[in-house]
């Protein structure tokens, strides 16, 4: 199955570029300019990587990396940074952020990163089936 | 602007309502290097250093386009020999196009860089006016835009020369920017306007509101400090008036 990701930043000519190569990777690729449209995107659909860009207009990558983690704390973000300071990496580890690559990014770099990022996703939404079922099993006295 | 300190009084360092401090002040005069040296200060290294990031990441943001690019160009030629399909030459000349655009953009933005870099060169320069507030504005647009502002192209009808300190003056121009932002109108676009009047020439920047009319999310950006920037008018010898509702001010002798 192939890996679903949200791509966000600013430069449109890095999304167009940055999504047909992953597509020709046999990725299922959504790309938007906007933190805001990110958000929406993301209250209705669900990912197994989210890449976004560190320094955006309107809300920064680590605003919006929160923003992400509050509607769902189990998205998988991998923060792209033109400029990556370490304080900035400390800080986007802190809040939840699954991994910093800077740009210019290598694409196979950030392939593996994707896959690392799907294996989570999978784990973390396992162990909440799991605890449904126990939750399920528990609540029915079975 | 000659390297003297006029009317200005030492003080245990301390910075108040614009009057200068340094306890290095000899008989009331620095010479140039010193004088320069201490009106630069904090908020000038500040203003270089986080305009050296924005001009870092613009450049590492075509960097990226153009690699992504060729990597693209790489992932084509993988696929013909893979396929054995033929390449199409107008997709390759396409993305050619791309990268040269890519490359323009780089050297635009580091062709602003060097003229940035230059900016400290000399203490006094006669320089033009509009093209100095086009550098500060051209610079200062990603950080305002991380802030929800943008910065309308100036407004002059005329050529206008002044003798300054270029950098102390675009580190001016930048603080005042700044501090706007804090009440800009609810469109977020900055105005400025340059305009000759006698003998002073006019920087005008428009479309604010009341302090306490300010969005929300303006009253979220961190104002600089009023003494820095009273400081560094004064050191200039700049009139600078914020008390205006919808207005800023700056006089410059012409």
């Amino acid at each position: 199955m192939s890996e679903k990701i949200l791509l966000i930043d600013d430069e449109t000519e890095f999304l167009e570029i940055m999504s047909e190569r992953m597509k020709n990777r046999g990725m299922d690729v959504t790309t938007v300019a906007s933190p805001k449209d990110a958000l929406v995107k993301v209250m209705n659909e669900t990912y197994d990587a989210i890449i976004v860009d560190l320094m955006m207009p309107e809300m920064d990558g680590l605003q919006t990396l929160k923003a992400l983690k509050k509607i769902n704390p189990d998205v998988q973000i991998i923060m792209l940074t033109g400029h990556a300071t370490v304080e900035k990496g400390i800080e986007a580890m802190k809040l939840g952020a699954m991994d910093l690559l800077e740009k210019p990014a290598d694409l196979n770099t950030l392939t593996e990163k994707i896959h690392k990022a799907k294996a989570r996703k999978m784990i973390l939404v396992e162990k909440h089936t799991e605890e449904k079922i126990k939750n399920i099993i528990s609540s029915k006295g079975w | 602007m000659t390297g003297q300190i006029k009317n200005k009084q030492a003080n245990n360092g301390q910075l108040k309502n614009g009057q200068v401090n340094s306890g290095q002040i000899n008989n009331g005069q620095l010479n140039s290097g010193e004088h320069e040296s201490l009106s630069i200060g904090n908020s000038g290294l500040q203003y270089f250093g986080s305009m050296s990031a924005s001009i870092a990441h613009e450049i590492k943001n075509a960097l990226a386009i153009t690699n992504e690019n060729a990597g693209l160009m790489e992932d084509l030629s993988l696929m013909v020999i893979k396929s054995g399909q033929p390449l199409d030459p107008e997709r390759i000349a396409k993305l050619s196009r791309k990268v040269m655009d890519q490359v323009k953009r780089a050297d635009e933005i580091v062709k602003k860089m060097s003229r940035f870099a230059h900016s400290v060169d000399d203490p006094v320069k006669v320089i033009n006016l509009t093209e100095l507030l086009d550098l500060t504005l051209d610079l200062g647009r990603r950080s305002a835009s991380a802030y929800g502002v943008t910065l309308a192209p100036v407004q002059c009808e005329i050529p206008i020369s002044v003798q300054t300190n270029p950098f102390i003056l675009m580190n001016l121009l930048w603080l005042v920017i700044k501090s706007a932002s804090t009440r800009v109108n609810s469109d977020k676009q900055l105005q400025i306007s340059v305009s000759k009047e006698q003998k002073k020439v006019r920087i005008t920047i428009t479309n604010l509101i009341k302090t306490e009319d300010a969005t929300q999310d303006a009253k979220k950006i961190s104002a600089p400090n009023k003494d820095e920037i009273i400081y560094l008018a004064n050191f200039l010898d700049i009139e600078l008036d914020m008390k205006q509702e919808r207005e800023i001010i700056l006089l410059l002798a012409g």
